[in-house]
């Protein structure tokens, strides 16, 4: 009886063995994937399909550039807190916002991302900082060249900035249009810009003598301030200050507190995952990945990939040719 | 002690068998392609990472080419189908096919047309067979009707439209008359996007053999009222209403599913066939 026990289950395991086996279906030697009547579809046929398209070839660069990335910076358990912290945030606000709806609501504007729920954000976001720090080394790497071409292309300038907060910016309380009136008079004495932030401005920038760091074109003060402060904000020259924009939701003033050069490299000095110099420049990870000394063992894989990473600084350098 | 252990390699085999991996190779799969910096990418990883991302389609859209290249062999056809698209889609570019195939990721129009355009192409026309086939049919199934509409906010203003609209051209003048509230609905099926309640009155619309007013004034979702004029009930512009039943989603992968069912459609890669059930459950049995 026992040797029949045992029997079968070695026959369960040969049969699980060759089911392995038998799931791979060859014609000729080659595996075929799918098959109709008279007709079978080939793996190689299949691959070699979707590696002569140019999107079989960007898809090289990009699982090559993961592998980089995966490789040569693993995620760490900062990175682990930092993903949990923005998750955590994220539910809280959905949570003060929708309350008992929070996790619908949150669940459908992940399904609009593409996500099935908060873990797979998680993930994604995990390699979004695994990706940063990717960048971050090549920018630390090539410091000057970097913020050379950053200072040139992003226009940085340090800013700051007051708001008069108005209900209805176009029927100002007395209240509000003392405020606004007395805010003016300041401006025109001795007192500092900072200081007036400090006393009377409205935005949170206040506890910071209403300074907002550096601005430059990769900052996003159109969706907070509106689109006329958005716009003033990179026009002010060094030392400049506005007279009052009307915003959505008060007046602003602000002041453009330096663009120099020397003194905006050494705000930047100290490269983190939040540092403009990453970001200001979508094709940068193209650079990055050219500093990594790869060794091709075959030459179409070899051209397939310097033909995206081409096509892909020609579309820079027209950008910047269009923009200049 | 040694019968857990062969449950053990059982269940370990079995687990080796169901999991996310591919069970096809491609040839010499462990060709390194990079290395370096390390990282060691083979074909078959490069394979494998083009199967995640375009396998299912790929494979679906193949099988349904080659499934048109046995059920639609009139060149003519082809060429005609694929010259009338061709201006179809250039026009979004003024004209320029090449502008809009870069606007799609391809390089040159050439691969544009070899990779995505003709293959449509072919399975436009193979849907269009069917259709024809099963023309009938299929104007039930999908509650296929042709309707102008006016909307208005009272029960009553319905009514006196629905006596008003003794033909045609009176409907016709009272929707010049109604403006932005009258609209030619044309073509729609069952999946097309209208007022829950309109919605609801295609099974009974698609029924209508003659052309006029419909007798009841609809009250639709919004509290408003839709009052309905069917017209060309005797389906004369086959055309229009195949292109109408092609265009349909729904449409679309039943005939897919017919035509798989029909060349006994077969996938030996498990996870290449879950994929493929991702798109929809019913292309494989």
């Amino acid at each position: 009886m026992k040797r029949k026990q045992l029997s079968a289950l070695v026959l369960a395991g040969v049969l699980l063995l060759s089911g392995c086996s038998a799931s791979g279906t060859k014609e000729n030697g080659k595996y075929v994937l799918s098959s109709i009547d008279e007709k079978n579809i080939l793996a190689d046929d299949v691959y070699n399909d979707l590696a002569t398209t140019t999107s079989g070839k960007t898809s090289l660069f990009s699982y090559v550039l993961d592998q980089l990335i995966k490789e040569n910076f693993p995620v760490t358990d900062d990175m682990e807190e930092n993903a949990d912290d923005i998750v955590e945030s994220i539910e809280t606000n959905y949570q003060s916002q929708y309350g008992d709806e929070a996790e619908e609501q949150l669940l459908s504007q992940l399904a609009m991302g593409g996500y099935d729920d908060i873990e797979a954000y998680r993930e994604d976001l995990i390699s979004v900082l695994q990706q940063a720090e990717f960048i971050k080394k090549y920018v630390k790497d090539n410091f000057d060249e970097v913020f050379d071409d950053y200072y040139t292309q992003a226009t940085p300038r340090v800013l700051s900035l007051i708001k008069v907060s108005a209900e209805d910016v176009d029927n100002l309380t007395t209240e509000e249009q003392e405020k606004l009136d007395e805010v003016k008079k300041l401006l025109n004495t001795d007192k500092s810009f900072g200081d007036i932030a400090s006393s009377y401005s409205d935005d949170s920038s206040s506890s910071a003598n209403g300074n907002l760091g550096i601005v430059d074109t990769t900052t996003d003060l159109t969706s907070t301030y509106g689109d006329e402060v958005g716009e003033k904000a990179l026009s002010l020259k060094q030392g400049e200050v506005s007279s009052a924009i009307k915003g959505s939701d008060g007046y602003y003033f602000l002041q453009c507190e330096s663009t120099d050069k020397e003194t905006i490299k050494k705000e930047l000095e100290t490269v983190d995952v939040d540092s403009p110099l990453l970001s200001y420049d979508e094709y940068i990870v193209y650079f990055a990945f050219q500093s990594y000394d790869l060794k091709y063992n075959d030459e179409t894989a070899k051209e397939a990939i310097q033909e995206v990473v081409d096509e892909a600084l020609k579309a820079r350098e027209e950008e910047r040719k269009n923009n200049s | 002690m040694k019968k857990i252990g062969l449950l053990l390699l059982c269940s370990g085999l079995l687990v080796a068998c169901s999991s996310s991996d591919y069970t096809s190779k491609v040839s010499d799969s462990g060709t390194t392609l990079v290395s370096g910096e390390n990282i060691s990418v083979t074909k078959q990883d490069y394979f494998e990472y083009l199967l995640d991302y375009y396998g299912a389609n790929k494979i679906i859209s193949d099988t349904l080419v080659a499934i048109a290249d046995k059920e639609v062999t009139d060149e003519t056809q082809i060429n005609t189908l694929l010259e009338q698209r061709k201006k179809d889609y250039a026009e979004y570019y003024d004209g320029d096919l090449t502008k809009y195939a870069q606007s799609l990721g391809f390089k040159t129009e050439d691969e544009y047309i070899e990779n995505a355009l003709l293959p449509d192409v072919k399975q436009e026309l193979l849907r269009k067979k069917y259709i024809e086939d099963n023309f009938d049919e299929l104007l039930t199934t999908y509650q296929i009707s042709r309707f102008k509409k006016i909307t208005v906010d009272k029960e009553s203003t319905a009514l006196s439209l629905i006596k008003e609209a003794t033909s045609e051209d009176k409907f016709d003048e009272l929707m010049d008359e109604y403006g932005t509230d009258a609209e030619d609905a044309d073509i729609v099926t069952k999946n097309s996007t209208l007022d829950e309640n309109l919605t609801k009155k295609l099974e009974e619309f698609s029924k209508v053999t003659k052309d006029g007013v419909y007798s009841e004034a609809i009250k639709l979702s919004d509290d408003n009222y839709a009052v309905v004029y069917l017209y060309d009930t005797a389906h004369e512009d086959k055309d229009e209403y195949i292109d109408a039943i092609s265009a349909d989603d729904d449409a679309k992968t039943d005939i897919e599913k017919y035509y798989l069912k029909k060349y006994n459609f077969n996938v030996y890669d498990e996870k290449l066939k879950e994929a493929i059930k991702d798109i929809s459950e019913d292309y494989i049995e």
